[in-house]
């Protein structure tokens, strides 16, 4: 399987989503929200944005509180943390507000990226501490989860209001058009429309499992000399295991019937 | 590389000969006005030359004595590089090292698919080495794990840790020494093969 990132059309929704925060009305509506089932591939998209941006990455923990926060962000930007909770804030938003000018300078985008915002949106301190941190210097922040965090937000208008209408990005299971993309750039057997089909049909469009059929089809075009000529089809592989269930673990068969 | 700083030695002729202005430099020399300010404030930083109150400009002690001594005037620095460069931070690298402080426990693909762009060139041989490096100067450890590779054989792959989050900066190899100089700490770590 090719090493690659494959652009999907979530990766789409999310660049979209950002094109529309550079493009913002309100100079403090700088929050986005990034949230969708796990296995559809918002951790990787958003990781991989925030490495080739340089962008400043958290992880979020269960037991977060605000100055835990803020001495993770302090060690993500290289500055040893002060004693009290004050001193820390001013620190973070000198060094942010230092990073982010010389980012203006490079006309390229500094963000704040949190992952797991999932632990901390029902937390009033945190989310006023990132509000905060985000309207002193007009931060691009970006809250990832699993779709908690949307509803969590409602609680707080004063925040949610400054995610604007085009920066709520859900991740959706792939289409079949996905699929068939990640096939053709991930793969390299070349596989045929109809088994492309089938995996959308099994995989329910989550990547993780898109990944370990590509993963099978791969190993079974090499086994059986399939080439460009001869692309792996769904009758080949009748019989095979081509995945397993996600909600039950069970394996996936391709039908003799197909 | 240095070569012959042709300007400034015209500039210090004309001086020597009693040119000492800005305005009368540009009138006398075949250089624009850009071209004799440049070499100027060079020979003022190299003490050859100085500045009066009045904007003229004179030969030093120095300046007198090296053009009586005739030896030639090179461009470029003027002593060896006594600093450690600040590393670039756009760099197939810096990206990797960013991808590998995001990853509690990464195999090489992982890193690859994170960091990697279509203009990095070899960037799978170039991340084999730069993982080499961090192994042997203690920033990764190797994991007893395997994971099974997606190829035919499905060779395991080894799986690595970050042990050595020193900062943002990725580390860098200094060949001649033979040692990874990490930027965010000042530190070098040898490479023991």
């Amino acid at each position: 399987m090719r090493k690659v990132f494959v652009e999907t059309e979530n990766f789409g929704r999310f660049h979209g989503a950002l094109k529309a925060m550079e493009r913002r009305g309100a100079a403090e509506s700088c929050l986005m929200v990034v949230d969708g089932l796990p296995g559809l591939g918002k951790t990787t998209t958003v990781n991989r944005w925030a490495v080739q941006n340089s962008a400043i990455f958290l992880r979020a923990k269960r037991e977060w509180t605000a100055g835990w926060f803020l001495d993770d962000l302090l060690s993500a930007l290289n500055v040893s943390p002060p004693h009290s909770f004050k001193a820390r804030f001013q620190r973070a938003t000198e060094a942010l507000a230092v990073r982010q000018s010389t980012f203006a300078v490079e006309k390229r985008t500094f963000a704040l990226v949190l992952d797991e915002a999932d632990h901390f949106s029902r937390s009033q301190r945190i989310m006023e501490t990132i509000r905060d941190l985000s309207d002193s210097m007009d931060l691009v922040t970006i809250l990832v989860g699993m779709g908690r965090i949307r509803h969590n937000l409602t609680a707080y208008p004063q925040i949610s209001s400054r995610v604007g209408p085009g920066q709520r990005v859900e991740f959706q299971p792939a289409s079949l058009a996905d699929v068939t993309k990640l096939i053709a750039e991930l793969s390299e057997v070349p596989v045929d429309a109809d088994l492309a089909s089938f995996v959308h049909q099994i995989s329910g469009g989550f990547s993780r499992e898109i990944k370990e059929s590509i993963a099978i089809i791969e190993r079974f075009g090499r086994r059986n000399g399939n080439g460009p000529d001869n692309p792996v089809t769904l009758r080949a592989l009748r019989g095979q295991i081509l995945g397993a269930n996600r909600a039950t673990g069970q394996p996936i068969i391709v039908p003799e019937t197909v | 590389m240095a070569g012959e700083a042709t300007h400034q030695i015209a500039i210090m002729g004309a001086i020597g000969r009693g040119i000492r202005t800005v305005d009368s430099l540009v009138a006398h020399l075949p250089i624009d006005r850009k071209g004799v300010l440049r070499p100027l404030s060079r020979l003022v930083g190299r003490a050859y030359v100085e500045r009066d109150e009045d904007g003229a400009y004179q030969l030093t002690e120095s300046g007198l004595s090296f053009l009586a001594s005739g030896a030639p005037l090179k461009s470029g620095r003027k002593g060896p590089r006594d600093k450690v460069r600040r590393p670039k931070t756009e760099n197939f690298r810096q990206r990797a090292w960013a991808a590998m402080r995001l990853q509690s426990r990464f195999v090489q693909a992982d890193i690859l698919m994170l960091a990697a762009r279509p203009d990095d060139g070899d960037a799978a041989s170039n991340l084999r080495t730069f993982v080499m490096l961090l192994v042997r100067a203690g920033y990764l450890i190797v994991l007893p794990d395997r994971v099974p590779g997606s190829g035919l054989t499905r060779t395991p792959q080894k799986v690595f840790r970050l042990t050595r989050n020193t900062g943002e900066l990725a580390p860098a190899f200094r060949e001649t020494r033979g040692v990874m100089h990490d930027a965010n700490t000042g530190e070098d770590f040898p490479c023991r093969k």
